[in-house]
């Protein structure tokens, strides 16, 4: 048996801070800049009410204090080292929480941050606790946005030049580019390919190595209009052909089941998919 | 030529379209600097047919010329109804690879009719692995169908180039078998199945030696059981999965329900029958309880029970033939307990434990939590839930979970919530599970 009611865990440190309802925080809206802003907020000894971007104002006369957050690689680093070694994953269950866009999110990834710094690593997994609960919900939709992303993404092949490229077009309903990129880095390493965001306007541009500068990420997220397209190739519409006529053919009629099939795909999908093109 | 591909695409994945298996997921093949794809997460489904079933894979028949005479196949000598075409090895490596670019897929499910004998018919299915690995770098998914009767020496090339090999026993008893597939018998299919068995076996022990011993199927096989066609009932189905989980060691039995063709009077006739999808479901709930939940046969199927409930769910149907068992107290039973009351599942079930470990877990919680509080509140206990369940017959409560209608609200009670006892042993208030296993 594993499991009965245990003692209450050790705290891991000083305890739990409150929350400042005057206190507001400002960052470059990444997760190094959340991961930053809560060594900012540890340091005041309080949790801000809210967490908005530079620049954009926040809902003003509200809040007494707005603290603005420098972004800085060896805090951040430090901050994420802290948490992983606490919960090991849970700094990426907090960026997924946080691509999903939701507003207030940023705040309880903090709280469930200084949670788990001061109760230890059970805070992070307890769903009766808001925070923890509220990220955990977070980070699954928006995981489930980018894993529906890496089976839905259609890359049509286009050449220009001589030099072809695997364009994809989607629009995913959280910003899910800044996850997907291992995914897609290690399956094609050799293709030079791109995943554009048309809710965004963002693209995911991929770099094979062979043309990369020494050092150069494989991959960066540029805005989409900076980008030129060529021709498509000339064997690209038989291949999509083809995947139709496979797609009619796999269907069962006598199974036919619409509405499991939405479940699946929900219509939202459908503009972006080759299989949901009419035939010709 | 083009065109020539296309028609034989529309034919040969018509053809392999009964098959049930989809898995793109099991493989541990990392991908190299300069190769194209990997198969070492989840599985992916690219998309989903208007069945609602799940596209992994390019699964398609090399060909569907078959010297075999099966009531069941569509692709059955007799049947003069179909236009017999093959592939060539270049076209479906070609297909493959102009697929898995695009993104569609995750590999090849590659089968076939058996158009001459055994060893012919592997040596393509394999020379279409061998392109793809060898000429192409491909890293992604393969799924090679086993072809009864083929040679050990192919068995053991093929085992190296896939990623899972399956043979199908298709028909759930021989004497079935014999009945529907003439040619055919449980020899046949079990003997392959051992062999891959032995090499999976094998290669695992090897690769503990050294870890640059060449893999053999490392996502396992797999066997599908066609239900309907013939008279089996679903304990004995689920016997023979159960055997063939415990002796053959396979990762996955799939359940297809028998879609009837026509033109062979041999299994059931289209005008009269209608496919058991309602059975295939209940069939791999049991299933499921089987692999991942700890049930044993006897309790999902209890010997000579015939078919499953059609109304409920296994799980559902085993507390209400143990009602002594439960309610459970989610605060103290352990995981293993929690797993098997209705309404819970693997995830919630940890989510439960995870979260008492800091505090009691009370009855809002548990929606949150994922749990289906429709028939869950039946059988399980919170501070503020308890439900009166030895009051009520299990016929009374079956009668409420299948009637629909409630929304899982707390019972009214009489009573004020009985105080929280946190300390009370685990062995207090949930029995210990009749079959123990180690956790």
């Amino acid at each position: 048996m594993t499991t009965s009611p245990t003692a209450p865990p050790k705290p891991a440190g000083p305890p739990a801070l409150p929350v400042d309802p005057h206190l507001a925080v400002e960052t470059d809206g990444t997760l190094a800049g959340l991961l930053c802003a809560y060594a900012e907020t540890y340091k005041r000894g309080a949790l801000p009410a809210s967490v908005g971007l530079i620049g954009e104002p926040a809902s003003g006369a509200l809040f007494g204090d707005v603290v603005r957050v420098e972004t800085e690689a060896a805090i951040a680093g430090r901050v994420e080292r802290g948490l992983e070694r606490l919960v090991p994953g849970l700094v990426g269950r907090i960026h997924r929480a946080i691509l999903g866009e939701r507003p207030g999110i940023e705040v309880a990834a903090l709280r469930l941050a200084d949670a788990v710094r001061a109760e230890g690593a059970a805070a992070a997994d307890d769903w009766t606790f808001e925070p923890a609960r509220e990220v955990a919900q977070w980070s699954g939709r928006v995981g489930r946005e980018a894993h529906r992303m890496e089976a839905f993404v259609r890359f049509e092949r286009h050449v220009a030049d001589g030099a072809e490229t695997w364009v994809a077009t989607a629009r995913p309903e959280y910003h899910v580019l800044p996850i997907l990129h291992g995914h897609f880095s290690v399956r094609y390493p050799t293709l030079a390919w791109r995943i554009v965001d048309a809710r965004r306007g963002l693209a995911l541009v991929h770099t094979p190595v062979a043309d990369r500068a020494e050092g150069a990420l494989p991959t960066r997220i540029v805005p989409a209009v900076t980008l030129g397209l060529g021709d498509e190739a000339p064997d690209e519409a038989a291949y999509q052909r083809m995947w139709r006529a496979y797609f009619q053919a796999v269907t069962i009629p006598e199974r036919r089941n619409l509405a499991l099939h939405l479940r699946h795909v929900p219509k939202r999908y459908w503009p972006y998919l080759t299989e949901k093109q009419p035939l010709d | 030529m083009r065109r020539q591909v296309i028609e034989k695409l529309e034919i040969l994945a018509d053809a392999a379209k009964y098959d049930a298996s989809c898995a793109s997921s099991g493989g541990k093949r990392e991908n190299t600097p300069t190769g194209i794809g990997n198969s070492t997460g989840a599985g992916i489904c690219h998309s989903y047919t208007e069945d609602g079933r799940c596209v992994s894979l390019l699964k398609v028949l090399f060909s569907n010329v078959c010297i075999y005479d099966c009531a069941y196949c569509v692709s059955r000598r007799s049947n003069d109804e179909v236009t017999r075409v093959a592939f060539t090895v270049e076209e479906v490596v070609e297909l493959t690879m102009g697929f898995y670019k695009r993104n569609y897929i995750e590999g090849l499910f590659l089968s076939s009719g058996i158009f001459k004998d055994a060893d012919t018919t592997t040596e393509k299915l394999v020379a279409v692995a061998r392109s793809l690995r060898q000429d192409h770098g491909f890293n992604g998914y393969i799924h090679l169908k086993v072809i009864p009767g083929a040679s050990p020496e192919l068995l053991t090339e093929a085992g190296r180039l896939a990623d899972r090999l399956s043979v199908n026993v298709e028909i759930p008893s021989e004497a079935g078998l014999k009945e529907v597939a003439p040619d055919k018998d449980y020899h046949q299919v079990f003997g392959p199945m051992g062999h891959v068995r032995d090499g999976i076996t094998e290669a695992k022990e090897e690769r503990k030696k050294n870890r640059r011993a060449p893999r053999f199927a490392a996502g396992g096989q797999s066997t599908q059981l066609v239900i309907g066609a013939t008279p089996e009932t679903d304990r004995q189905i689920l016997e023979l999965s159960d055997g063939l989980y415990s002796e053959q060691k396979l990762r996955r039995v799939y359940y297809s329900g028998f879609v009837p063709l026509g033109g062979d009077d041999r299994v059931p006739d289209p005008e009269t029958y209608r496919a058991p999808l309602h059975r295939e479901h209940r069939l791999y709930q049991a299933d499921w309880l089987l692999r991942k939940y700890g049930f044993e046969l006897d309790e999902v199927a209890p010997p000579g029970s015939g078919n499953l409930d059609a109304e409920i769910d296994p799980k559902t149907a085993y507390a209400l033939r143990f009602p002594y068992l439960f309610p459970v107290d989610v605060n103290t039973a352990p995981l293993e307990w929690l797993q098997r009351v209705p309404g819970l599942g693997i995830r919630s079930a940890k989510r439960i434990v995870a979260a008492r470990r800091r505090g009691v877990v009370r009855w809002d919680d548990l929606r949150a939590m994922g749990v289906v509080l429709k028939r869950a509140r039946f059988f399980l206990t919170t501070p503020d839930h308890r439900p009166q369940l030895l009051d009520r017959s299990p016929e009374s409560v079956r009668q409420r979970i299948v009637g629909g209608k409630g929304d899982g609200a707390p019972q009214l009670s009489l009573f004020a919530p009985a105080p929280v006892r946190l300390a009370a042993p685990a062995s207090a208030t949930s029995p210990a599970p009749p079959i123990a296993r180690a956790a």
